[in-house]
């Protein structure tokens, strides 16, 4: 039985104002009623709608289509584990440079000094996009060789299908671990550079500083542990990849952004730059708030990052999955 | 394959219009209404091992068919921002006009009169405006004679949000209906007499 007591009690003690509302009320049930009985006018026949239903449930995937599924899955993969490792061998390189003062002579033509005062200070964006466009022909490389691959191996198969279905998923680990690593890394690594001594203008002329040397040392603390956890654990999610406790990933990005949102927030109640810290007096944050905030930050990019890849993981699989209706020829 | 097939059509005959026109009456438009109960159709069909016992059949469906009414929505905003599709034909202004020249032949021919497709048009037009879960909770219970604790159970609410959903849902109809011109019935005589000075 319908009840109407939250209806009732809602009403104002006018008399006349209720009698209205009762009309009302009277008259939106009546239309409610017809709404119901007209929404089953012309309706689609049973007959229909499993005709519909057998089509669509995968009677009509050929194992042409499934080939197609898998190959690209595989490619795909392929790509994204390049892009990922081409991303992080740049961003490695970069830290090993400002680590260790001889290593930036290989790295850069103008000796070590020239090289760190252009990445700290000058050129970052340009340094960015490098890494970017690294990653990008990497990415359509390893697409082209990944694809020569799976053609030379369905080739000469008995069970194309099958075959793809290995070799993307012999791929899936690497594919894992190298691009939440290669993303995170690259995203990390960008964002302290651009927290910790992104207001810090003039820093080449002031290179020598205490101050800056302090900031330096610090940022390049907290950038090595933060890259060290960065592939620890994309290497853990890569490898519990179907536990039952990453199954949930529609919370991963909604929670890496809005931490990443407070950590941007609270960095910027302080003023990390040295020579506007020295001279306006500002916030200076200490040691130990530069730590969480990197910490919170790398948290906030590796759960958002985490989060994407799986779902896209989870698509994959899905293609995986699809079964073709026509049999194998024997 | 046939087995399932088979089972899928045993439960799905005896409810089949009754689903189809709960999806109707949750979407702004007939043939989104169709659309929306095909997809969910299609996943029930393929989700149908995991349903251990038949008589749950009926909550199951009504609650696949709410979840990807949802999703349908998130999506729908997106596609507000990006308009890469046609417009619904049954579309004006954002709002949808249900009975238009088409679907208004079809009621006629199946023995409508002109006030019924107008009310049915005017229901549907307030139904659309309604936040999505106090439209389930309204549809649900007037329209498909739920008991509030089943649509609970739907919901995954309480009672008392259901009682809630609904109660705001009418207080929301009512306010619809008397605010637009299109919506709203004449007053009644007694309203006006005593608010007229």
């Amino acid at each position: 039985m319908k009840t109407t007591e939250g209806w009732l009690t809602q009403e104002p003690p006018n008399a006349g104002f209720e009698e209205h509302m009762k009309t009302a009320e009277d008259q939106i049930a009546r239309d409610l009623a017809l709404v119901g009985r007209m929404s089953l006018v012309r309706s689609t026949p049973l007959e229909a709608t499993l005709r519909a239903v057998s089509r669509g449930a995968g009677a009509n995937v050929t194992r042409e289509l499934a080939l197609v599924a898998a190959g690209r899955v595989f490619v795909s993969r392929v790509a994204w584990a390049a892009a990922g490792l081409a991303s992080l061998t740049c961003v490695v390189a970069m830290v090993f440079s400002l680590s260790v003062p001889r290593a930036a002579g290989w790295i850069a033509h103008e000796g070590h000094r020239g090289f760190r005062i252009e990445l700290l200070e000058a050129r970052r964006l340009w340094i960015g996009l490098f890494v970017v466009a690294v990653a990008l022909a990497a990415h359509v490389g390893a697409s082209g060789i990944a694809g020569r691959v799976l053609e030379r191996r369905v080739a000469r198969a008995s069970d194309p299908v099958g075959v793809a279905r290995r070799l993307g998923r012999r791929v899936d680990r690497w594919a894992l671990a190298a691009s939440i690593a290669g993303i995170a890394a690259f995203v990390v690594w960008f964002g302290m550079l651009e927290v910790v001594v992104g207001r810090a203008r003039l820093v080449g002329l002031f290179s020598q500083s205490h101050e800056i040397v302090v900031i330096r040392r610090v940022m390049l603390g907290s950038s090595r542990a933060a890259l060290f956890a960065t592939v620890i654990g994309a290497a853990v999610v890569a490898r519990c990849r179907d536990a039952r406790w990453l199954r949930f990933t529609t919370w991963m990005v909604p929670a890496g952004i809005a931490l990443g949102v407070v950590t941007c927030l609270i960095g910027a109640q302080f003023d990390v730059g040295p020579l506007v810290a020295t001279i306006l007096g500002a916030a200076r944050p200490s040691g130990a708030m530069r730590i969480a905030l990197a910490g919170m930050g790398t948290i906030a990019v590796f759960l958002a990052t985490t989060g994407v890849v799986l779902r896209g993981r989870r698509r994959d699989e899905a293609a995986l999955a699809v079964e073709p209706a026509d049999p194998e020829p024997r | 394959m046939d087995e399932r097939a088979e089972r899928f059509r045993r439960l799905i005959e005896p409810l089949h219009d009754r689903a189809l026109g709960f999806a109707r009456c949750l979407c702004r438009s007939t043939v989104e209404g169709d659309d929306l109960f095909q997809e969910a159709m299609l996943r029930a069909f393929g989700k149908l091992d995991g349903l251990r016992e038949d008589g749950a059949f009926r909550p199951w469906l009504y609650r696949i068919v709410i979840t990807v009414h949802r999703t349908r929505c998130r999506r729908a905003f997106w596609r507000r921002l990006i308009p890469l599709g046609e417009r619904d034909d049954d579309e004006e202004d954002g709002v949808v006009v249900v009975a238009s020249s088409s679907r208004e032949q079809d009621y006629r021919a199946a023995g409508w009169m002109p006030d019924a497709v107008e009310a049915n048009r005017r229901a549907r037009q307030a139904l659309a405006q309604l936040p999505m879960a106090q439209r389930e909770a309204i549809v649900l219970f007037e329209i498909e004679g739920w008991l509030v604790e089943d649509i609970a159970a739907l919901q995954r609410v309480s009672s008392s949000a259901v009682k809630s959903r609904l109660s705001r849902g009418r207080a929301h109809l009512r306010l619809l209906y008397e605010a637009r011109p299109t919506l709203a019935s004449p007053p009644s005589p007694t309203l006006i007499s005593r608010d007229t000075p």
